[in-house]
Order: C-alpha cells, then structure tokens, then sequence
C-alpha cells in the first residue's frame, strides 16, 4: 500500500500513519527481536523505528521501497541499543521471558540455533536475518545495507555455510 | 536460493507476540508528532512541473503562435519545388529555437525571480528542465509537421525530418556556444542575432535558387547535421559542468 511513494501523504495526511503501522509492525518487530532477544526491548526498538521515520519523514529522499527504509532505521536504532548495552546474556534472557512456555527440548534447540546465529559475525547475521526471516530478495538487502549485491550474496553464502556446520545439517 | 533445511530450522526460533498496548502507544505517539509537510522534498517530476510555472506566459503564447502559423503556412502552400515549403520548413527550427532561447537566457541574468530560483534548487537542475520541455514540445510540432507533411503533400517524411532538424541543431549549437562564451548580459541578443543570421541565410538560399533541398545534397544536410548535433552535445555538456561549479568539475573532469 505504501510502496509507489504514497509514504508522500503520510507527511500530510496523519490518519495515514495507523496503516503504516498496522501495516509494518509486526516484521519490523520481528526483525528487532531477532537481534535483541527480548520483547520488551525489541517492542521499544520498534516503537522507535516508527517515531523515528514520521519524525524525518520530510527529510526522506528516494530511498527505493518504503519498507527499505524502515528497516534501515530499524538497524541503525538496534546498532544503538547495542552500543548501549554491551553484553546481552543470552540464557538469563531466556530463563527471564514469561512468553516461552514450549518445553525444555523446545528450548534447548532454539538456544542452539540462537547460539548458532549468535556465532556469526554481525555483518553476516544481519544479511541472514534479512533474507531468511524477513525474505528479503538479494537486491533488497543491498539497498538497506547499501553494500553491492555480490558482497551480500558472498556474505550469506558464508553465513550459511557456518550455520549448516554448526547446526550439523 | 533458500536453503530450505536452515531455514526450518532457524525457524525454530519462535518470536512472541507483541503486546497491544505497546503497539497502540506507538499508534498514539506517531499521531502526536508534529508534522511538517512544507519541509517535504520534492521529486523530480513534481519539481518539473514546479519550475513550469516558471516559464512566462508571453513564451508559451509566442511559442503556440509561430507553430501554429508555420504550420499553417506550410499546409497552405502548394507542393512544388519553386516554392516556399522548404524554406519555411528549414526556418521553423530555428524561430521556436530563438523563442526556447530567449527564455533560456532569461535565467543567465541575475534577476530577482531568477536569484530565488536558483538558491533553492541547482542551476544545472533549472536548465534541465528547461531544456526537456522545449524539446519534448518542439519534437511534438515537428513530428505533426513531419507526419502533416508527408501525408498532406505526399512527400517522403526523411526529407521533413532532415530540412526541419538539421536547421534546428545548428541553431541549438550557435545558442550553446554563446552562452559557453559570452558573461555579457547581451546574451540574448547575440543569441537573437544568431537566429536571425541563420534565417536570412536559409531566405537567401531560396531566393538565388541555390537548389539545397534536391536530393542530391541529402548527404551534405546530413554530414552537416551530424557534426552540429556533437558540437551541440559538447557544448551542453560544458554548460552542465560549468553550472555545477566544483562538484561537477570533479566527477565529470575539466577536460572539456
């Protein structure tokens, strides 16, 4: 719906902003939690992402597609919160969340695929979480990473072999 | 390719679900931002038809009014060779080019409206758009010419296109490198006296019955229309670089 530069009217029209939200919340959510590891955080981040692009939206120039954009203030604001917060304990995250209730096994293979997800580099991670989580297609991810595509497809080629050898696929 | 194995599982990583409240305070928030839609950039297409209002009306009714004249007289008058359809055909391109750059030159004087109109968007930008417009219009008046022409007068269409684009280039080329030249603010004149100069040329071809429109020049019209379409593509792309000051000087070179 707010592809084809209809992001235009959102600067004038404010009822306009309930479908941008209602539209790109969830996945820009997503995306946020992939990284953090924590609702709470995450829902901040993505509260943020949002204020953030309404707030600078006039100053918003031909960045390709409108979900591009977000997701390149979605990672700038978690590239910020990381710096805030150095270290992020994995585990006590896990133990803390009252949401995940799926059983011990369940939980022990998502720590793994976390911790296999946690292991590369963070360059590699995001490409990764980009074209497996959010599909994104190649040249997608080149825009919002604004690397050329070949380093993105040499990347995640990379990125996938680490995680079949540390996933043993 | 996705790697359908990784990806099931990766996608044992279950993401939660947000809380509404949280996604309804975002909602409630984002509507409390001020807004500011006069900050907003415009696109290209908007800033074209902006800068169209730019354009003074005397031009637009100048232009509409000599190619509805020429084509009026061209359409009125007999086919045969003695006659003046290939003058005026040949005289067309250069009388709607004095017209485009008269106006052209209007934004080389430092004029008020013309210092407003270049301190919010670049120079190069304002000419470019200058530039589309009368060509799109005039490449409209000479396919109507070409197309009327040709079957009106049952004349083949090459020979419209050429005696009615070759002038027109020439006159592009002769503008272009006036205002490459020339820092006076006389530039419209030297660019009108150019035009005139070109006309009374083409008038006093037809009037010694020099025979230029026979086939048998077709290829001199030709070589002649090739060498001013580069001269005109040069010159342009010296006027870009010069309007762009420092930053077009370092990604297109100085060479020129």
């Amino acid at each position: 719906m707010f592809e084809n530069k209809q992001w235009k009217k959102i600067a004038i029209d404010k009822d306009k902003i309930d479908a941008l939200i209602q539209e790109n919340y969830m996945s820009i959510y997503k995306y946020c939690f992939y990284h953090v590891h924590s609702r709470d955080v995450a829902q901040d981040i993505t509260q943020d992402v949002f204020l953030k692009f309404i707030k600078e939206i006039e100053r918003y120039r031909e960045y390709g597609k409108l979900k591009n954009y977000l997701y390149v203030i979605a990672r700038n604001s978690i590239r910020d919160y990381a710096r805030k917060i150095k270290e992020v304990d994995l585990e006590t995250d896990f133990e803390t969340e009252k949401y995940d209730d799926g059983g011990i096994d369940k939980k022990i293979d998502q720590l793994s695929v976390w911790e296999a997800l946690n292991s590369l580099e963070e360059l590699e991670k995001e490409i990764l979480i980009l074209r497996y989580y959010q599909d994104f297609i190649i040249k997608e991810i080149s825009e919002i990473m604004g690397m050329p595509a070949s380093t993105i497809r040499y990347k995640l080629k990379n990125a996938e072999k680490t995680l079949k050898s540390r996933l043993e696929l | 390719m996705i790697n359908k194995r990784l990806k099931k599982e990766l996608n044992k990583i279950e993401v939660p679900m947000y809380d509404i409240s949280k996604y309804e305070e975002t909602i409630i928030k984002a509507k409390k931002v001020k807004l500011h839609p006069e900050r907003l950039r415009m696109s290209n297409i908007e800033f074209f038809y902006d800068q169209l209002r730019f354009i003074k009306k005397q031009t637009w009714v100048l232009k509409t009014f000599s190619s509805v004249l020429i084509l009026f007289l061209i359409f009125t008058e007999q086919m045969e060779v003695s006659n003046w359809i290939w003058t005026l055909v040949a005289i067309a391109g250069p009388v709607l080019c004095l017209i485009n750059a008269n106006e052209i030159c209007n934004i080389f004087q430092p004029g008020m409206l013309e210092i407003q109109m270049t301190a919010k968007n670049s120079f190069g930008r304002v000419l470019i758009v200058r530039f589309i417009t009368f060509g799109l219009i005039d490449l409209v008046f000479f396919t109507v010419m070409a197309v009327g022409i040709s079957i009106y007068k049952e004349t083949a269409i090459w020979q419209v296109i050429l005696y009615g684009i070759v002038p027109y280039v020439i006159m592009c080329f002769g503008c272009m490198l006036i205002l490459n030249r020339c820092r006076e603010q006389n530039i419209s004149l030297y660019t009108e006296t150019w035009g005139v100069c070109l006309c009374c040329v083409i008038m006093i071809a037809k009037i010694t019955d020099m025979r230029i429109y026979q086939t048998a020049y077709f290829s001199i019209w030709l070589c002649i229309g090739i060498i001013a379409l580069i001269g005109t593509i040069i010159e342009v792309r010296k006027l870009f670089i010069r309007t762009g000051g420092n930053l077009n000087a370092i990604n297109y070179g100085t060479s020129l």
